[in-house]
């Protein structure tokens, strides 16, 4: 199960990093298609991935994965909120 | 209602959730603090005393038992687990029920104050302190509603993947709508579980028809599917007769729980399986014994039972296997709960269910917001929405912190101090709706956040002036749901009050002329 998480929490900024307005927020900088085609790339497999290691799990784990998912999402919006967007305004 | 799809949706969200919002909002904020409910308790309840290491315990009740019940129908006793250090035993005849609560020590017996706890919200949430009118009724429709308002919302909210992670909070608006759709996308699977668990476990109440025609009604059903205990006959004891002589003759229960205590540890492994005991008619030939297992490991709302002979702890026949429908409701009726949840998963079940409130009381505000840029001057619909929105969300969470004080500050002696604690609770948010309705609702925001901030915040320090031993004692024993149950309410605290402020700025009168210039 914490590979599962850890590979959410390696996903979720990935498929964040893809969006070229946010990417633009963080690197000051332009998203050129590959890094948006990679970003997706890695993000989607990790988070099919991640998916996958899942749907192995017991009952309780799999709302464990959920929650998880969940709090990292909000986890991830609030730190890239508080570390950059606020300074950059959207 | 638009004949555009996506409009119908819109239309449908907006509306099934402004209907609903407040209570909505209520239901979910006060489920949400259940979660937490004997640590809620225990904090509310600082006179008890940690006794999860104390040996000896049932035998210990046992004695108690012995001398006090001695004309009694039932006995219990509920031991302490992680979650709660109350020990206690009750005995009753009929419907006369006494209770104790044991103390670590030799014949040490603990009297922690009336209090309703934790367990208020936990019935607040399903009843409305409307138990027999119509309460239940009225949560479950909520819940309908929400699950409406859920899948409305995911077709309502077009850019799902491209808004997915956008936070502005230069402007009231845009932090409320990036706000409301962040916590909409994070809390889908658990709004769907919540409200489906819930209006489950009351399915039979809601949709009465089969019951009544098939069964004969709701507990004649439920006893078809989740049958009693066989009545027990004794075989080989004497029949008691009603003379003299009775009572010497009468059956005595255990003293000694360790014959029983050895087959439990055989049946179920682990430690500290027990979570509670109860003896049924222990002075009669046919007592017997029913042992609760914790609910730990299992999703499912009834947790594994044995049943024993109270007079010779021998194993008897347990209960019969429920009919799956019934299996599948206690499964849905503990995931509601979360009571298999450990410390990890329920703080993050709590953070989902406050996410889910603060998603509630967003899609308030903003349906009023919307409205009020488009219609200038006074409209007594707004008006109405407006004040139920400030009374609705501010307004319960200085009832909330106004229940924690009146739970310190009321006289211990008082008559139905648990009552009275209710009282304040509701008494405080009637106020709230007065004060709504006579200030501006800028101030009355400001006001109400800033009043359930301080009180969150002065809690720790009213605890400490009352009885300064009782936290003294919780760092010097370690005792984890204490420090942390007080370390929860001061950042909460801060956290209000951080909010009432960043309020008070973005709503002032310069900052909003500041805000049309830059327009």
């Amino acid at each position: 199960m914490l590979i599962s998480i850890v590979l959410q929490m390696f996903a979720l900024p990935c498929l964040l990093l893809s969006m070229d307005k946010h990417f633009k927020v963080v690197f000051n900088t332009r998203l050129t298609k590959k890094a948006r085609y990679t970003f997706k790339t890695i993000g989607w497999s990790g988070m099919f991935i991640s998916t996958l290691l899942m749907l192995q799990l017991s009952g309780v784990e799999i709302v464990y994965w959920l929650a998880y998912l969940s709090f990292n999402i909000a986890l991830l919006i609030s730190l890239y909120t508080w570390l950059f967007a606020s300074k950059n305004s959207l | 209602m638009k004949p555009d799809f996506r409009k119908s949706m819109i239309w449908l969200h907006t509306y099934s959730g402004l209907v609903i919002g407040w209570l909505l909002f209520t239901i979910f904020l006060t489920g949400t603090l259940s979660y937490f409910n004997p640590e809620i308790t225990q904090w509310m309840k600082p006179e008890l005393v940690q006794v999860s290491s104390t040996q000896n315990m049932v035998n210990r009740s046992l004695d108690v038992l012995h001398k006090e019940g001695t004309d009694s129908d039932r006995w219990r006793i509920n031991l302490p687990d992680k979650r709660t250090e109350h020990w206690s035993i009750q005995w009753s005849k009929g419907r006369d029920r006494q209770n104790l609560s044991l103390g670590p020590d030799e014949g040490q017996v603990v009297t922690p104050r009336e209090s309703a706890g934790g367990n208020f919200f936990r019935v607040f949430h399903y009843t409305l302190e409307l138990r027999g009118y119509g309460g239940r009724y009225i949560s479950g429709i909520a819940a309908m509603f929400m699950l409406i308002a859920v899948f409305s919302g995911i077709f309502t909210h077009r850019r799902f993947f491209r808004d997915f992670f956008t936070l502005r909070f230069n402007k009231v608006g845009k932090a409320l709508t990036d706000f409301h759709a962040l916590a909409g996308v994070t809390t889908i699977p658990f709004c769907i579980m919540i409200c489906s668990s819930g209006i489950m476990i009351y399915n039979i109440m809601y949709m009465p028809f089969s019951a009544n025609y098939y069964a004969g009604g709701e507990r004649a059903l439920s006893r078809q599917l989740a049958p009693n205990l066989a009545p027990h006959l004794a075989p080989n004891l004497p029949s008691i007769e009603s003379s003299s002589n009775a009572v010497s003759e009468m059956p005595l229960p255990l003293k000694d729980f360790a014959v029983v205590q050895q087959q439990v540890q055989q049946t179920w492994t682990g430690e500290d399986q027990i979570r509670r005991i109860t003896f049924e008619q222990p002075f009669s030939q046919n007592g017997r014994i029913i042992v609760d297992r914790v609910k730990d490991n299992t999703l499912s709302r009834q947790s594994e039972r044995l049943v024993f002979s109270s007079h010779t702890g021998e194993a008897l026949e347990g209960y019969q296997p429920a009919s799956t429908a019934t299996e599948v409701r206690r499964v849905f009726f503990g995931l509601h709960e979360g009571h298999f949840a450990d410390t990890g998963l329920r703080w993050l079940l709590f953070l989902l269910g406050l996410l889910s409130s603060a998603l509630i009381a967003t899609g308030l505000i903003i349906w009023l917001k919307k409205r009020k840029e488009k219609h200038q001057g006074f409209h007594l619909g707004y008006f109405i929405v407006e004040r139920l929105n400030i009374s609705g969300i501010a307004g319960l969470l200085v009832a909330t912190t106004a229940f924690f004080l009146a739970n310190r500050l009321l006289p211990i002696e008082i008559a139905n101090r648990a009552n009275m604690e209710v009282h304040v609770f509701l008494w405080t948010w009637l106020i709230c709706l007065i004060h709504a309705l006579l200030r501006p609702a800028n101030k009355a925001w400001f006001e109400q956040l800033l009043i359930s901030a301080v009180g969150c915040i002065l809690l720790p320090f009213v605890d400490v002036m009352q009885n300064s031993q009782w936290l003294v004692n919780a760092i010097i024993q370690t005792n984890v749901t204490y420090l942390g149950v007080t370390v929860a309410m001061f950042i909460i605290g801060i956290i209000l009050l951080k909010t009432a402020l960043w309020l008070k700025v973005r709503t002032s009168v310069n900052y909003l002329k500041v805000e049309a210039k830059s327009c």
